[in-house]
């Protein structure tokens, strides 16, 4: 009932625009009576004119029908016959292959991977490193601050006073089948010197290559100490 | 005496041989290729890339499957009836390549001129629906069986649709036989004076075939496989040959019925030692096929209760209507073949 | 669809022996400026152009290796070619002056290979057997 309401709102609305639109703008109603292939979206056609002529009232108030009286009520709406021609001809299907055939050629999005890479940010959360200081000190005092803060408990440290007198780990293992890449151990760190770097293409064939210990992290660290230090150098603003 | 004509019966058989060979090898070459072309269009549609590792562009990926589902393990289930289990996909791929024996490729060029052509093609296209019908009982397989059940509903509803297509072009053409069809559409296509027919065709040779938008019986993004859930490895290879075979197969029928066959301008037609009507109605198949595939890509599965009503109480009465509509005009006019 | 004129652009641009070499690793003709080199001998490549390369396929490396993995690139690069950094790090004066003096040489992940890592304890174990020593007898 409520289509049926709208449509004949929409007619009476439509039955004065229409006629003087036929005169200024045959074109536009042309088209939009074309696109149209039900009494909904005419309805909405009746809007998007009168949104385009703001001059005219929204809608003139509504006629009432006395009895007896013959009200065409398809008048201001697209004929049977055309109707049927775009039921029959499968007209919006048409519309939807043609966008897909436009897709068609169209270049495709396919990233090549090995070659080509995604954007990362210098924030991703990757492989673990350890750092050094610029003079080859390692940086890690042992604290423990990202052994506590760990939500899955894959870093596991225990320290010794170094000769010295500084304390340093002597065991520094991240489990990282265990890590969930969350990067609290990076926030929680105060030396900055566990950081996790950009690699994550550090996939293995077995488990325990996942078990990174000090030395791993270490090497890593010196690895890709310039890549780590630029990324920082990006970041220092926000910190 | 008797020596000469037993060597002549050998050799005719041979040629004979040979002549099936020369359209079966290519047949099954281009089933192959489809499978690839359908998966690089889709890709195309959907702006991927598509297989392209197995040979430059992933050109030989067909061939790299085949050899993947050849090489594994055949499973039968344990309590199937085994002979119609391997009869029915056999079954399947033979009625789909026999229909290559009556296509005219060019002028006089086809394995047997047969007057009853498009009878024999409506036949073979109601046998193909018995491969799926043994497929899906002889698993004893509940899921094969519904699937068989929905599959053969849907293909013989379809198949009134289809017969009713042809009947109309034949009686445009007024005859059974593939190449006076495509003689009497020298003047104009066919498509031009039965658009509308066309289109109907078109949709009952998608569910003839069962593509999307009529493919829920095997429905492969949701479902398994349908009528061959229990098929495995080669005999899966041959319900999978048939299915692309058909496709290529209808493809070449539409272009005969419905855009001349191998028609062509006059200008081109002489003077060339390769047969370039061959080659029309090769590139004529293509945009059919490519069509096939467009239509994959662009719609969504319908309902089943959808399939079924859409058949009978939509394209069916109008079918009807055609089939009233089309001989009246003839009478009326004065313009039947006949 | 991979388009016929886009490669055709390219192997005109780029020559028989570079298209043929794009064909059997990446796969598809790609034309571009030569950005730079590493330590291994991988070459890297950019276009900027949008109506020649959609955006996130304008940065390409060309593996040095036949046997390419995506590890091979060192970890500047590696920062250039996932668009971490915006220079390439033959230009980029920040990667260059925070390259410390200690840095290691890079490896590749080897993995499946003798190479590949294997974890060891780093610590002295806590629990040590008991050596016995004898004392001499007899005094």
């Amino acid at each position: 009932m409520a289509i049926l309401r709208q449509l004949v709102v929409g007619v009476a609305a439509s039955r004065p625009l229409a006629t003087r639109l036929a005169t200024s703008r045959p074109s536009i109603l042309a088209a939009s009576r074309l696109l149209s292939t039900n009494s909904r979206q005419q309805a909405q056609h009746v809007d998007h004119t009168n949104h385009l002529h703001p001059g005219h009232p929204k809608s003139p108030p509504l006629q009432t029908s006395f009895p007896g009286e013959f009200k065409d009520v398809y008048a201001g709406g697209p004929s049977a016959i055309e109707k049927a021609v775009h039921l029959f001809f499968f007209t919006e299907i048409l519309r939807g292959m043609w966008i897909v055939l436009e897709q068609f050629f169209r270049p495709p999005y396919t990233i090549m991977y090995p070659f080509e890479k995604g954007p990362l940010s210098p924030r991703f959360r990757g492989e673990h490193a350890l750092r050094r200081y610029p003079s080859g000190e390692e940086r890690c005092i042992a604290c423990k601050l990202c052994e506590a803060i760990c939500p899955a408990q894959a870093i596991t440290i225990e320290s010794e006073a170094r000769l010295d007198g500084s304390r340093k780990t002597t065991r520094y293992d991240i489990d990282m089948t265990k890590c969930i890449y969350c990067g609290f151990c990076q926030e929680a760190c105060p030396v900055d010197a566990i950081v996790e770097t950009q690699n994550q293409e550090f996939s293995t064939e077995t488990r325990e290559e996942l078990l990174y210990n000090k030395e791993k992290l270490l090497a890593n660290g010196d690895r890709a100490e310039a890549e780590i230090a630029a990324n920082l150098h990006a970041d220092h603003v926000y910190r | 005496m008797i020596n000469n004509n037993l060597i002549l019966i050998i050799l005719n058989t041979l040629i004979s041989l040979i002549d099936v060979l020369l359209v079966l090898l290519p047949v099954l070459l281009s089933v192959a290729f489809m499978t690839i072309i359908e998966r690089k269009q889709l890709a195309a549609h959907q702006r991927r890339v598509g297989p392209n590792t197995v040979g430059y562009y992933g050109i030989l990926q067909p061939f790299s499957d085949a050899l993947k589902l050849i090489l594994k393990e055949t499973v039968i289930p344990s309590q199937s009836n085994k002979i119609l289990f391997y009869l029915a996909p056999v079954s399947t791929l033979i009625f789909s390549l026999l229909g290559w024996g009556i296509i005219p490729f060019g002028q006089g060029l086809t394995l047997f001129d047969f007057s009853l052509g498009i009878l024999y093609t409506l036949a073979l296209s109601s046998l193909g629906v018995y491969g799926v019908l043994f497929a899906g009982w002889s698993a004893n397989s509940k899921y094969a069986f519904l699937g068989s059940l929905r599959s053969t509903a849907a293909m013989i509803s379809y198949e009134l649709i289809l017969s009713s297509a042809i009947l109309i072009v034949i009686l445009l053409a007024g005859s059974f036989n593939f190449t006076t069809i495509i003689e009497s559409q020298e003047a104009i296509w066919f498509v031009v004076p039965l658009l509308p027919v066309f289109i109907f065709y078109f949709i009952s040779i998608l569910a003839e075939t069962s593509r999307t938008p009529f493919d829920l019986q095997e429905a492969e993004s949701e479902l398994v496989a349908g009528f061959f859930t229990e098929h495995s490895s080669i005999i899966f290879v041959f319900f999978f040959l048939a299915e692309y075979s058909s496709i290529v197969l209808f493809s070449c029928i539409t272009a005969i019925l419905f855009f001349g066959g191998y028609n062509m301008p006059e200008l081109f037609v002489n003077n060339t030692f390769i047969s370039l009507q061959a080659v029309v109605l090769g590139l004529k198949t293509c945009v059919f096929c490519f069509m096939f595939v467009w239509f994959r890509a662009t719609l969504p599965r319908l309902r089943y209760d959808q399939l079924i009503e859409f058949c009978w109480l939509n394209l069916l009465p109008v079918a009807v209507a055609f089939i009233i509509l089309v001989p009246c005009i003839l009478v009326a006019f004065d313009i039947a073949p006949y | 669809m991979v388009s016929l004129a886009r490669t055709i652009r390219s192997f005109r641009r780029v020559g028989f022996k570079e298209w043929w070499r794009q064909l059997q690793y990446i796969g598809d003709a790609k034309s571009g400026t030569y950005v730079g080199k590493d330590q291994f001998g991988n070459r890297y490549f950019e276009n900027l152009n949008p109506e020649e390369e959609i955006p996130g396929r304008h940065r390409w490396v060309d593996f040095a290796q036949h046997d390419f993995n995506a590890t091979q690139v060192p970890p500047e690069w590696h920062s250039w070619i996932s668009h971490i950094r915006k220079d390439p790090p033959t230009e980029d004066r920040v990667v260059q002056n925070l390259s410390p003096p200690w840095k290691a040489p890079y490896v590749e992940n080897l993995t499946g290979t003798r190479g590949a890592y294997r974890p060891y304890n780093t610590t002295k174990p806590k629990v040590t057997a008991w050596q016995p020593t004898v004392a001499a007898r007899g005094d």
